[in-house]
């Protein structure tokens, strides 16, 4: 880090577009092609990829040596994992019913698309 | 060829260099911080011994014994929290790990020493701040605080999430600190392949440290924040997910069980090689299946979760995912067996807590297979049966690699030596006291006797009270420990620096070690706990 070479800044436009590009794709994925259940995990799966771009390469991560490298893509890891296995219990998950039948109170305040889908629907992912 | 073979201690020692109540507490030597855990974490343990015992007396009859049925809650609350945060979590890693883990790399001291004394300080202050908050009001969730009764109970449980919260930076301020001692403070000569396997344990449950211990930091705040500002987090009548309070939980909590495991397998390691007089059967497996373990201890945390709601789906992943500890955990087993077959065995009294550790470690982990069948553990589930597996690990396994490393390297941190047939009864009765405690708790869970029960019925009344003379004869086991010990450090013969003849890299100091570890730069010219070749032991 002692000698200043002039690097070219064709590799931060590089990035740059790619982040661009996965902005566009969260936006196409969000609201043309709807994914359902599924449109959580890859929204937060193209933000944390846009983050891991970012902190590598314009807070330059990537330069750092050896060791220090390694503990992002971890903490990235151990991240996806622990909210990678709470998400799947959460969408497999038995729908509980009200015993007095009815249906709308029970899950009320979240969007349509983070609701468990009930047994037996196509969207559903194991059966149960 | 080795002058200091002969003689006894370095005159001047990291005990008697600097004597002044301020010197201790103001130290930044990793001896004295080690020293200090050590205190602290024996006193935690005396403490959460003390509120077991009131425990087991009540159980002695079925009906009410000794205490209030709010006083039972009380109290198995504070054993629990006091047992996992402020004993098995630090007693190994920061007590020993801190005193030896710089003297078997050859360094001087850790890479931040004063980062370490502030470790030190935040234990104490998370200490404090829980015993305040146990005293005030006295939570009764139990040790892992589940929603959502922890979001309502009418006790003070904030003071105490917040305690649990801040001796969470101790536990991460000191991991860092191993790791960054592991990677940039090894003595010329000492490859990774010659790291001695304590410091391999300590490297990996430093990792899980690092990692684990945010998220439960995250989880106990929010529990704070939905009990002080209603944050609805765990709220199903808000939108929340109670049982998204066990996900965060255990996803730390699970891992947190090989931080304390690991540890003491590192100590195994140590004192197999050092009284078998070989060097380990298979370091490299030893050292990968160190990781194997932190690493698959991740993917796990939803075996203890098979009857809160979640998805059958997930169950079945966690549970497949839980048998792979068992793996590597069998490899380490088969190493320490195959360490010892054709061995020179001396037995010592820590080679006996090493014989009661991997006995007790069969039991546990063979049972937590079993407990990882989920239809098994419908039944299972929150009974004695779980009580008395992690009791097997936790007290059975880390316990007596607590008891081994504090006897191996009691010579080593005081230079004296402790009185052998007294420490021989004292580790049978513990084993011995151990097996009658618990042993009877697999059955009474396999009946469906409830953990955290006040009241049972008459049937299991036997049970129950072979369990309580088990932790009787425990406590006697301790009380002699510490009465021996004690008088050792005052009245016991001073110890040879290298009394037990060990190779292990840690006795190349004096003991007890000059206050910069090393009078003279070491060097590792063989392989650490190599006996092949004659020599007398040797001290820089
Ligand atoms: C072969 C490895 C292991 C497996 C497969 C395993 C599996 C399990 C399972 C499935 C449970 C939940 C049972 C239930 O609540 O119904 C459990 C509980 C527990 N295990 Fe293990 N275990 C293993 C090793 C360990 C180790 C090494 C430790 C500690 C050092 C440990 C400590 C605990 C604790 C503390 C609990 C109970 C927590 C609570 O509910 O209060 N286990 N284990
Ligand atoms: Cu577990």
């Amino acid at each position: 880090m002692a000698e200043e070479k002039k690097k070219s800044a064709w590799g931060y436009v590089g990035v740059w577009a790619v982040l661009a590009v996965l902005t566009v794709l969260t936006w196409v994925l969000g609201t043309k092609l709807k994914l359902g259940p599924m449109g959580l995990p890859v929204a937060l799966l193209i933000a944390v990829a846009k983050t891991v771009l970012v902190a590598m390469f314009f807070m330059h991560l990537v330069e750092q040596p050896g060791a220090r490298r390694v503990v992002f893509p971890v903490s990235v890891l151990f991240l996806a994992l622990l909210m990678g296995g709470t998400l799947i219990d959460a969408m497999t998950r038995i729908r509980m019913a009200r015993p007095d039948g009815i249906e709308d109170e029970l899950e009320p305040k979240r969007p349509a698309s983070t609701r468990t889908e009930p047994p037996g629907s196509p969207n559903r992912w194991m059966g149960n | 060829m080795n002058p200091s073979a002969e003689s006894s201690q370095p005159a001047i020692t990291y005990l008697n260099h600097e004597t002044s109540v301020m010197s201790w507490l103001l130290t930044r030597d990793h001896k004295r911080i080690g020293v200090m855990f050590l205190v602290g974490v024996i006193f935690s343990l005396l403490l959460g011994g003390i509120f077991a015992m009131v425990l087991r007396l009540e159980l002695l009859t079925p009906g009410p014994t000794l205490i209030s049925p709010m006083t039972y809650n009380r109290m198995f609350t504070l054993h629990g929290v006091i047992m996992v945060w402020l004993f098995m979590i630090p007693a190994i890693p920061s007590a020993f790990g801190n005193f030896v883990l710089p003297i078997m790399l050859g360094a001087k001291d850790v890479a931040f020493p004063r980062l370490n004394l502030a470790s030190f300080y935040i234990y104490l202050a998370g200490a404090l701040l829980t015993v305040f908050g146990m005293l005030w009001s006295g939570a009764d969730t139990g040790w892992t605080f589940y929603t959502p009764y922890s979001t309502v109970s009418p006790s003070a449980l904030t003071p105490i999430l917040l305690g649990v919260f801040i001796i969470g930076f101790s536990t991460i301020i000191t991991g860092l600190n191993f790791i960054t001692t592991v990677h940039t403070m090894r003595a010329p000569g000492m490859h990774w392949t010659r790291i001695p396997l304590f410091v391999w344990a300590i490297y990996g449950t430093s990792v899980i440290q690092v990692v684990a211990t945010p998220v439960l930091g995250m989880v106990l705040l929010l529990v704070s924040m939905e009990r002080l500002l209603g944050a609805g987090i765990f709220d199903p009548s808000r939108g929340g997910d109670p049982v998204l309070f066990q996900h965060m939980f255990w996803f730390y909590s699970h891992p947190a069980v090989y931080i304390m495991v690991l540890p003491a397998m590192g100590v195994i390691t140590e004192v197999v090689c050092a009284f078998s007089r070989k060097n380990i059967f298979g370091y490299r497996m030893i050292a990968a299946s160190t990781f194997g373990i932190a690493f698959v201890g991740f993917f796990s945390w939803g075996h203890h979760m098979f009857v809160s709601g979640q998805s059958t789906f997930t169950s079945g992943i966690f549970g497949v995912l839980s048998m792979l500890v068992a793996i590597f955990t069998a490899i380490k087993i088969f190493n320490w067996v195959a360490t010892m077959y054709g061995g020179s065995i001396d037995l010592r009294v820590p080679l006996l807590y090493v014989l009661g550790f991997i006995f007790l470690l069969m039991f546990g982990g063979m049972t937590g297979v079993a407990v990882a069948t989920t239809s098994l553990d419908v039944h299972w589930h929150d009974t004695y049966f779980v009580v008395a597996h992690f009791h097997y690990i936790m007290v059975g396994a880390v316990l007596m690699a607590f008891l081994a490393a504090l006897h191996y390297w009691w010579p080593k941190m005081f230079g004296r030596v402790y009185p052998e047939r007294w420490s021989f009864l004292a580790a049978m009765t513990i084993i011995f006291g151990f097996i009658v405690t618990f042993l009877p708790q697999f059955l009474l869970g396999n009946l469906g006797m409830p953990r955290r029960y006040y009241q049972y019925p008459q049937e299991m009344q036997w049970l129950h009270v072979l369990s309580t003379a088990g932790a009787s004869l425990l406590a006697f086991g301790f009380g002699l420990i510490a009465v021996y010990l004690l008088w050792s450090l005052r009245y016991g013969p001073v110890s040879a620096p290298n009394p037990w003849g060990s190779r292990g890299y840690e006795w190349f100091s004096g003991s007890p070690p000059a206050p910069h570890n090393f009078t003279r730069a070491p060097s590792f010219e063989r392989e650490v706990h190599d006996y092949t070749v004659p020599e007398a032991p040797r001290v820089y």
